[in-house]
């Protein structure tokens, strides 16, 4: 059974400044081929004699993670689902790397334990103590997707009421280096970004409610644009929700000939000009698009959108023509 | 109604066969797959025993029909190798619908390839086969499985450390009864990496000599590779010839007490044993067999022996661990076991926990596995346990289809 949900609480941990505040009053322009996340204090968040072993990504997960839960009124998980597709890349570096210089001696478990892609998701689970349902999605560009849909899966199996959804890929130095010889990171036309964005979803709507979620969808290597545009309809039937009744269109696209065509009078902005391109930037996408239903006016302007009423936004990806990534969000009336 | 998930097809390889077949007679012969390093290229080779697929990757290959120039890594060539065998059980369904999901399991990606790219990586930046690194993401064997099937619909990959596959087939059970797919392709694959090696090696938790899951003097697992998957149909999609067995449980959680360690009482795995029983809308008397997780690592059998201890009270079931065959698979442990549980239904054997002599202590003396093959079992159901790092508690329930 399709069921209402919501977005309760956030936490957001990006190139811009996104954690302490909606957005920033400037927004942040990446120097060169990559764009840094803006990291918080984390001794806020968390105690520091387990800080000093984590690396980068587990800090944002578990910073945001905490954020999102402190923004939702700390409502009793049912599920934590994390969506990464380069994972603890720092961790698998170090230890990597140990191997090969040590041939294979004089080792330490702490960046090999550290380093599986569902180190963050227990990592939530241990700090809170939660034996709730948890799960790691590493699917490419639509690691996040895969998170969201299965969330929608258990609130529609009446499994749970609250859970806890994030989108987390980390950069190094090296894996710069990587992206860069594979083409995929230049300054000019591929700036390639970072970003832990935490969500909790709920059943129920709360004073905090921030927007809907009305659908998310993944195609993996659809025939041609046909497939895509029926793909996009029919979430939106299921949303109840006409092409038209779109009225913004967050875009992660160079070209965006589909989406222009599909959507005429909607107002467009392409989210990576904030976040720059990763995997999971649809995470961060859903967040600040969630921070505009809900009338912030600073991710309005960061996204220059002009229009008064946004009622109904999508979010739409498409990465190689091989993993495509749709979103469905609605305003809430409080 | 919710709709009835069906088990149509099954594949699987590792140590002790490329196929069901071989599998199931190495089992029958009580031939473990456990042995001396021959493929992997570690300092490890003499010393530490692996249960290795016996095949070389220019071998395998050969057996997924792919052209042994192409940039493959062993994961995606396992994978291959059992999904294809999964995909042709079931009767070769035309998949390219959209309707069919293909859903995988992996802790480690394509990290085979990517160690040996990175030491010429670290000599200088600037060297090595960079398209070698297009392999490395944990996705990537997904989704050469799912274009080496035709499939269509949607292909996701999960890793949850050692429960990676069961988590997937519970995924796939979840999207049929939503109406979502008809079809879910579902399992896990691992290929034996230097870097796994080392890690479990690091945590000193490898025995070096043959496992001994479930006994008292167990020292350790053995670190094993390969791939299990099987199709999953809807009820009024599946043929009922091609029907080997029903998917009745399934059911998730997390131990939330060590990233790699157990807690003592097993509340996870019990968690996760409960949960599958109550999706099955079984009691615990009902279960006929427990494929246990059973690594052979003090803390997991002594956790998840106290977890079963408190489900099953008084009337423990029949169990044994198969992992004294095929090693630990890790991510595609869940999909290696779901195939041995349907094996298990189909044929109504049972299989020996080998090397299995002395009862656990601090269990009370009492939790003794299947030390023979058992055959004409009249099973029903079949409860199959994988637990992982992180936490990560899976359990499945298996159902005869008679």
């Amino acid at each position: 059974m399709k069921k209402n949900i919501y977005i309760n609480g956030l936490g957001n941990i990006s190139p811009q400044e996104t954690f302490y505040k909606t957005m920033g009053e400037e927004v942040v322009e990446a120097e060169g081929a990559f764009f840094a996340c803006q990291e918080p204090n984390y001794k806020e968040f968390i105690q520091k004699k387990l800080l000093r072993r984590m690396s980068r990504i587990i800090k944002m997960g578990l910073a945001t993670a905490q954020k999102a839960l402190v923004d939702a009124n700390h409502p009793p998980l049912d599920a934590i689902i994390s969506g990464t597709a380069w994972g603890c890349v720092k961790d698998t570096e170090k230890f990597l790397e140990t191997i090969l210089e040590n041939n294979e001696e004089y080792l330490t478990p702490t960046a090999f334990v550290q380093s599986t892609h569902n180190t963050v998701a227990g990592q939530i689970a241990l700090l809170h103590h939660d034996n709730c349902y948890n799960m790691s999605y590493v699917q490419g560009y639509v690691s996040f997707e895969s998170a969201l849909i299965d969330a929608m899966l258990l609130f529609y199996d009446n499994k749970a009421k609250n859970i806890l959804v994030n989108g987390i890929d980390e950069q190094t130095e090296k894996l710069g280096i990587l992206l860069e010889r594979l083409q995929c990171a230049n300054a000019e036309t591929a700036v390639m970004g970072e970003g832990a964005a935490c969500l909790i979803l709920g059943a129920e709507k709360t004073p905090n409610t921030y927007a809907q979620l009305a659908g998310a969808s993944m195609l993996y290597r659809p025939k041609n644009k046909a497939s895509i545009q029926q793909c996009l309809e029919q979430i939106l039937q299921e949303a109840n929700l006409k092409l038209e009744d779109i009225d913004v269109v967050l875009t992660g696209n160079q070209d965006q000939s589909l989406e222009m065509a599909l959507f005429p009078e909607a107002a467009f902005s392409n989210y990576k000009k904030l976040c720059g391109e990763y995997p999971t930037s649809t995470a961060f996408a859903t967040a600040i698009a969630a921070q505009l239903l809900k009338g912030d006016s600073w991710t309005k302007t960061a996204l220059g959108i002009n229009k008064k009423k946004v009622q109904h936004l999508l979010i739409y990806n498409n990465h190689q023509e091989v993993n495509h990534s749709i979103i469905v969000l609605s305003k809430v009336a409080q | 109604m919710a709709k009835r998930i069906f088990i149509t097809g099954i594949g699987v390889i590792s140590a002790i066969g490329k196929n069901t077949s071989e599998t199931l007679s190495s089992i029958k012969t009580a031939s473990s797959g456990v042995g001396e390093i021959q493929y992997l290229q570690t300092v490890h080779k003499g010393k530490l025993p692996l249960c290795e697929v016996k095949y070389d990757n220019q071998q395998l290959c050969e057996l997924a029909n792919i052209d042994p120039k192409t940039r493959i890594t062993r994961t995606s060539l396992l994978g291959i190798i059992a999904a294809q065998e999964a995909w042709r059980s079931a009767g070769s369904p035309v998949l390219g619908d959209g309707r069919t999901g293909v859903f995988s399991g992996n802790t480690v990606g394509g990290m085979d390839k990517t160690e040996h790219f990175y030491a010429d990586f670290m000599q200088d930046a600037q060297s090595g086969d960079i398209k070698t690194m297009l392999t490395h993401e944990c996705a990537e064997s997904t989704e050469r499985i799912a274009d080496s099937l035709g499939a269509t619909g949607m292909v996701s990959t999960i890793s949850t450390a050692c429960s990676s596959a069961a988590n997937t087939i519970m995924l796939g059970a979840r999207m049929i009864k939503h109406g979502l797919l008809d079809r879910a392709i579902v399992g896990g694959v691992d290929a034996l990496t230097k870097f796994t090696v080392n890690g479990f090696n690091v945590l000193q938790i490898l025995d070096d000599q043959y496992s001994q899951p479930f006994d008292e003097n167990r020292r350790g697992l053995n670190l094993g590779e390969g791939a299990g998957f099987i199709v999953l149909e809807a009820e009024g999609i599946a043929k009922e010839e091609h029907i080997l067995a029903e998917l009745v449980g399934y059911a998730n959680s997390n131990d939330a007490y060590h990233q790699t360690a157990s807690s003592p009482d097993g509340t996870g795995a019990f968690l996760a044993m409960q949960g599958a029983l109550k999706v099955a809308e079984i009691e615990p008397s009902q279960i006929d067999y427990v494929n246990v997780h059973g690594t052979g690592t003090a803390n997991n059998d002594l956790s998840e022996g106290f977890a079963m201890q408190r489900l099953f009270g008084e009337n423990m079931p029949k169990f044994s661990s198969t992992k004294a065959f095929t090693g630990h698979t890790l991510g595609a442990s869940g999909g290696v076991e779901a195939v041995l549980s349907v094996l298990a239904l189909q044929h109504k054997i049972i299989y020996p926990n080998l090397r299995f002599k002395t009862p656990i202590e601090a269990l009370g003396g009492t939790m003794i596995p299947e030390t023979a093959l058992l055959e004409n079992q009249d099973l029903t159901y079949v409860l199959s346990n994988s637990f992982g790092f992180g936490g990560n508690t899976s359990s499945l329930v298996f159902k005869a289809y008679k």
